[in-house]
């Protein structure tokens, strides 16, 4: 590394459940040492079901077991990982919900988000967690709530990148919780959070509410938000038509949707890039990122999962976190 | 016709200019031959005084079937004092139509707000439509994206069409739903030839509701309706999620998604394909499709206007009417 360049971020990447495809797939992404060029990475897990990811993966690596996040080595063939015992090897089996990896997820996403929370990691990575397993270890709620007003779902796929003002709620309620407040202060975080990741003034669309951006609460709640966050310098336009606004991302005429609910940003996301797509949590000063697929019980063990999300995530996680902005994903 | 302000005439003489390289059936304009001429003086236009001379005349000019404007139509500029007129052309469509002197109909973009101006009182096109046809049953409206190369398209039909959110959420109504699908496996089957349609129901609530946690519509409307539904021999399946619906893998699986509000189906249609969507009428007696934008106003008689849209709704009505009228 040159003298100038600045520090690379340490990312922290937990394996996810331990039965599913985590393992294997951070172990392929791992190798290909693109995500050490943007990060300084580091594994949270158990250095036993590492090995096993290693051995299905079929990649050249040795896993080695670091106390503190001293010393990381930069040789893509040495996979460092903090393993505090959370997991006993001999509770899981591959493909199958088990309460022990419930309970080591747990654990990891806890030590994760304290590592973040302490500037002792600039980023965190989640590969998938198995709901399944978490319930059976009863740890279901260590899987962070998005609050409205508080943070954001923000999903990336190439140039469409949109943040969701609500998330898991039913659709009746989306409409009373919308309001003037709630639409600036969102904008106002996520042109901080681009501004911060390396984008700065970024172009933002706002989704309506209502077909063609129409109705009651597009009038009287996101266009006042929007007036609002104009005013204060942020480059945003809308409420716009929710049938096109996403389209218009695509073509870059945006550098980001801001989307009223949850399937209005996901339907648009997962019909633009289904294969491709990452996540991550706007509103916490760390950035924590996490992948569209799931833990795929059905391959795991097999060798033949694909590992290019999870890679596009710690790779987009180093950059972000460093102020260097979006990256172009890899194919 | 449509709105003569609008795109309309000039996406038809696209339309007509490459009639050749995308195998157009013959068709004609019901409009003033003056507008046309206006939107491009080097265009071959020739009017005709029925629709049986259209074949014939199709080859060397646009055929035109003259209806006039009462005022000289400025792109981007709409009328109020052109309503009449727009209106006419529906009607005149229609009644073609009725009377089998055409196969088909295919309705360029009105702008409504002008119409209202005029004593139109239809939420739009579709309500109009139904009125002028005595249609007994509420239509649906169809959104279809053609299939290309590796793409497999994609067919949506929403539930309800232009109702605030809160509404649409509110109205949720488990007969409005088996009558969409029914709607909708009856035309599947008889005008595009799709022998046992398979329909995926979409659901209201993110994650489908979650066995309830966000959102019960799901539980206590949609997926008795696709009970329902079965039960009436209708290959449907759901409530699904919605965002897993329309990723190309998802849509080879189904023939169309029933929608539970207009944006769940605009939304993937035009995030996949703004161009070359289409708008079709079904549970109407008449041949109806159109094309999936607006008037475009604001590119209006500036030429750089996409005919896309309409040649392929032109080639959907072709296609419709051979499979209604052809067996």
């Amino acid at each position: 590394m040159s003298g100038t360049e600045k520090q690379r971020p340490i990312v922290a990447t937990s394996i996810g459940d331990p039965a599913g495809i985590g393992p294997e797939i951070v172990a392929k992404a791992w190798v290909t040492g693109e995500a050490h060029k943007l990060s300084r990475p580091v594994l949270i897990g158990s250095a036993h079901a590492m090995r096993k990811g290693v051995e299905i993966a079929k990649v050249k690596a040795t896993v080695r077991v670091v106390n503190g996040l001293d010393g990381l080595s930069d040789n893509p063939e040495v996979i460092d990982i903090l393993d505090d015992g959370a997991l006993d090897p001999a509770d899981f089996q591959i493909g199958q919900d088990s309460e022990a990896g419930g309970r080591a997820n747990a654990a990891w996403l806890k030590r994760a988000e304290q590592m973040a929370r302490n500037g002792e990691v600039a980023a965190t990575v989640f590969a998938p967690v198995s709901s399944g397993s978490l319930k059976m270890a009863k740890a279901l709620d260590v899987i962070m709530p998005v609050v409205p007003g508080e943070s954001y779902l923000l999903l990336l796929s190439g140039p469409l990148r949109v943040m969701h003002l609500t998330d898991h709620m039913p659709l009746r309620k989306v409409c009373d919780t919308i309001s003037e407040d709630l639409t600036y202060s969102a904008l106002q975080t996520l042109h901080d959070t681009f501004t911060r990741w390396g984008m700065a003034n970024p172009r933002i669309g706002v989704a309506g509410l209502n077909p063609h951006a129409m109705g009651k609460e597009d009038i009287e709640s996101l266009a006042p938000g929007v007036k609002r966050a104009q005013a204060k310098g942020i480059r945003v336009e809308g409420p716009l038509s929710p049938d096109a606004v996403f389209r218009q991302c695509v073509e870059s005429k945006y550098d980001a949707v801001l989307a009223m609910y949850h399937d209005q940003g996901h339907i648009a996301i997962k019909t633009w890039g289904f294969s491709g797509n990452c996540a991550v949590i706007v509103g916490p000063p760390y950035l924590s990122m996490t992948v569209a697929h799931g833990t795929a019980f059905d391959i795991a063990g097999k060798g033949i999962a694909d590992h290019k999300m999870i890679l596009n995530a710690m790779r987009m996680a180093g950059s972000m976190s460093s102020g260097s902005g979006f990256i172009e994903e890899m194919k | 016709m449509g709105e003569p302000a609008g795109i309309g005439g000039e996406i038809a003489i696209k339309a007509w200019l490459e009639r050749k390289k995308y195998k157009l059936p013959p068709f004609f304009v019901i409009g003033d031959p003056h507008w046309l001429a206006a939107i491009d003086p080097q265009a071959a236009i020739r009017e005709i005084t029925a629709p049986s001379e259209c074949a014939a005349r199709f080859k060397l000019a646009l055929p035109v079937l003259p209806l006039r404007l009462a005022k000289a139509a400025l792109p981007g500029k709409p009328d109020a004092g052109n309503a009449e007129a727009v209106l006419a052309a529906i009607r005149v469509g229609v009644k073609l139509a009725k009377h089998g002197a055409i196969s088909a109909l295919v309705t360029n973009p009105i702008e409504k707000a002008v119409l209202y101006g005029a004593g139109f009182s239809h939420p739009g096109h579709t309500e109009f439509l139904a009125e002028l046809t005595g249609a007994t049953k509420p239509p649906v409206m169809l959104l279809a994206c053609p299939a290309s190369g590796k793409d497999p398209g994609l067919r949506v039909a929403p539930v309800t069409v232009h109702l605030p959110l809160a509404q649409a959420a509110a109205q949720i109504d488990r007969t409005r739903i088996i009558e969409t699908a029914r709607t909708v496996a009856a035309a599947l089957a008889g005008d595009f030839g799709i022998a046992v349609p398979r329909l995926a129901i979409a659901a209201l609530n993110p994650h489908a509701g979650e066995q309830g946690a966000l959102g019960r519509e799901e539980i206590e409307i949609i997926a008795p309706a696709v009970a329902d539904l079965m039960g009436i021999g209708i290959n449907a399946q759901g409530p699904f999620p919605a965002d897993t619906l329309f990723h190309a893998g998802a849509r080879r699986r189904f023939d169309c998604v029933i929608c539970m509000y207009h944006d769940q189906a605009l939304i993937p249609l035009k995030t996949i394909d703004f161009a070359r969507g289409v708008n079709v009428t079904l549970g109407l007696d008449i041949v109806r499709t159109s094309p999936d934008h607006g008037v475009a106003l604001d590119i209006a008689g500036q030429g750089v206007a996409n005919p896309a849209s309409l040649i392929a709704a032109i080639h959907m009505a072709r296609d419709i009417a051979r499979s209604r009228y052809d067996g």
